[in-house]
């Protein structure tokens, strides 16, 4: 058999829209950074948002170095194989793969979307997607520290995350199939050299030396950081806003009754972005202000799966309607789990 | 003369690899980042030279879309150069609750219901001074007691024009997740102290309540105005 060619990976196009909204969104930092320079909002504005790139970029960059090795490492058979044939097995299973690949929230979105190029069934990936930043070890012991060696609590977020991963993992595969769902690839059209699904593999060839193939996944790695890192930033830049001009007492207000204050911890989670890592800290400031532990939980077990920049995030993977679906599915099962765990505590 | 065309992710990670170093020299990275996480600035760096020295064997990209990712791609950079040698001050603390770390006590009287009888002069000779860490992660220790304390000043609380406030704030990861603790005090009223100046602040701490929740209080507080003790100073990385 010839050897496989080497080609550059493609870089996806961005659609009109969104040329102008990217071009919007330029053109408003800079204009917001020539005018209010002084100020200290705008101060705060940019130590907040360089403090989330900062936090999130080498997440982001050792995702897509990741996603570039297991595209060129990992064949299509050999992904497959550590999968259960069963669907529902098999969902079960990508919800705890965050073990074995502790990513956090920001690194996950590039290696799901080389699982799903090399063909990982669409409810697995959506559960791994979901649940990888919670099972995820570090995150497991961050709350443990947060909460002072609360092991219940620690368990309990990661019990309501996993549950949640599976439940929308099975729906997914109920409601979409991979077409409905996911983009399409570019390099599937243009690149030519297999690597998001096309007719040839890399890794189970063995044809190539492993220099070659180490270039090839630096080369993949570089390629998916530029085509994704814009969606970190313009979530960070969102997030940032929302941190420097929304004051978080305003939510403390408004979460009078347990099923607010989970809304409202919800409605945090989502606009603050934070790190699944740190958040748990966060969550348990809560604590002495008399916020339930559903409400704490409900921003602790949300936060990982969805927030601004993931959204946007999601845009490099999924179609719009699969986003709408995830986001409208991850908050009501978040809100409906909670809900629950109060009624539970009431009992 | 044909121009040789230059790749858009290469600049991009170029200029990434050189703001990096830049955050490190001189532990720049700590106004964002915990000191522990500098280890992350260490990975992204290492990471964009690697894509960097990968992309220079690449075939050069170019056009309107790779433009815009690119700018986009750096625009962090230009924000992190507007904030300077800055920290989060009283602009941050007006968005956020202060943290006492202590338990909610239904039993403390409200703030505005102070009684004149219940303060007293501070007794010179039992003074510590102490660090606001230290002051609210050993309340008890302290409560009742004359102490001497060191932070941030803020003329006004959001919605409460009488109270001023003594601040820092705890970092756990990164300036994003800052929470603000620190000790209130009544505004004063003759002093030439602006937002953020850097004070040291001695009275007896009590704990009252503001709106619902703890906060610790210093009656009667001999201010001073001080240099601020570091550039990243405001932060107590816990």
């Amino acid at each position: 058999m010839a050897a496989d060619p080497v080609l550059p990976p493609v870089r996806s196009k961005i659609s009109e829209t969104g040329r102008y909204l990217q071009m919007f969104f330029l053109a408003a930092a800079i204009l917001m950074a020539a005018f209010h320079a002084r100020s200290e909002a705008f101060i705060t504005f940019s130590i907040i948002f360089s403090a989330i790139v900062l936090e999130a970029f080498p997440f982001m960059l050792l995702g897509t170095l990741l996603g570039g090795f297991v595209e060129v490492f990992l064949s299509r058979d050999q992904l497959l194989r550590i999968l259960p044939k069963e669907k529902k097995q098999a969902v079960a299973v990508a919800a705890f793969l965050g073990i074995i690949f502790p990513v956090c929230e920001c690194a996950i979105v590039p290696v799901v979307r080389k699982f799903i190029q090399k063909g990982m069934p669409l409810g697995s990936a959506v559960a791994f997607l979901l649940g990888g930043p919670i099972v995820n070890p570090l995150v497991f012991s961050s709350t443990l520290v947060a909460y002072s060696f609360a092991w219940d609590v620690a368990f309990l977020r990661v019990f309501a995350g996993v549950v949640i991963a599976m439940g929308i993992g099975l729906l997914t595969d109920a409601c979409f199939s991979r077409k409905q769902a996911l983009l399409p690839f570019p390099e599937q059209t243009a690149c030519g050299c297999g690597h998001a699904g096309c007719t040839h593999t890399h890794g189970s060839s063995g044809s190539r030396s492993v220099a070659t193939k180490i270039k090839a996944a630096l080369s993949h790695g570089a390629a998916d950081f530029y085509d994704i890192g814009r969606f970190l930033i313009i979530g960070a830049f969102i997030a940032a806003a929302l941190q420097t001009l929304v004051p978080r007492q305003a939510f403390m207000a408004v979460a009078q009754g347990p099923f607010i204050a989970i809304t409202a911890m919800m409605v945090l989670a989502v606009a603050l972005n934070l790190c699944s890592e740190a958040d748990a800290f966060i969550a348990a400031s809560f604590q002495p202000m008399g916020m339930p532990l559903s409400a704490q939980m409900a921003f602790m077990v949300l936060g990982p799966m969805l927030d601004i920049k993931l959204i946007l995030m999601y845009l490099a993977v999924f179609t719009r309607r699969m986003i709408f679906f995830l986001a409208f599915q991850v908050c009501l099962s978040v809100f409906l789990a909670m809900a629950f765990l109060e009624m539970a505590q009431w009992l | 003369m044909a121009v040789k065309r230059i790749s858009g992710p290469l600049v991009a990670l170029a200029v990434w690899f050189i703001a990096l170093a830049w955050l490190l020299r001189e532990d720049r990275y700590q106004l964002f980042l915990a000191p522990e996480f500098g280890f992350l600035i260490y990975i992204s760096l290492v990471v964009c030279a690697v894509f960097c020295i990968s992309l220079l064997a690449e075939p050069p990209v170019s056009g309107k879309d790779q433009l815009i990712k690119g700018m986009i791609l750096i625009l962090p950079i230009v924000f992190m150069g507007a904030a300077g040698d800055n920290t989060l001050g009283s602009f941050a603390l007006s968005k956020r609750p202060v943290a006492t770390m202590v338990q909610k006590n239904s039993d403390t009287p409200l703030v505005q219901d102070l009684d004149a009888k219940t303060l007293s002069e501070p007794g010179k000779d039992d003074i510590q001074e102490i660090s606001i860490a230290r002051l609210v992660r050993n309340w008890d220790q302290y409560n009742g007691r004359h102490i001497r304390v060191e932070g941030l000043f803020s003329k006004t609380i959001e919605g409460h024009d009488h109270l001023a406030a003594v601040f820092r704030y705890f970092i756990t990861c990164c300036v994003a997740d800052a929470m603000p603790v620190g000790v209130f005090l009544a505004s004063p009223e003759d002093m030439d102290l602006a937002d953020n100046d850097w004070v040291r602040i001695t009275g007896r701490v009590i704990m009252k309540q503001l709106d619902g929740y703890d906060i610790i209080f210093m009656e009667t507080p001999e201010i001073e105005k001080t240099d601020q003790p570091a550039k990243s100073a405001a932060y107590i990385y816990d």
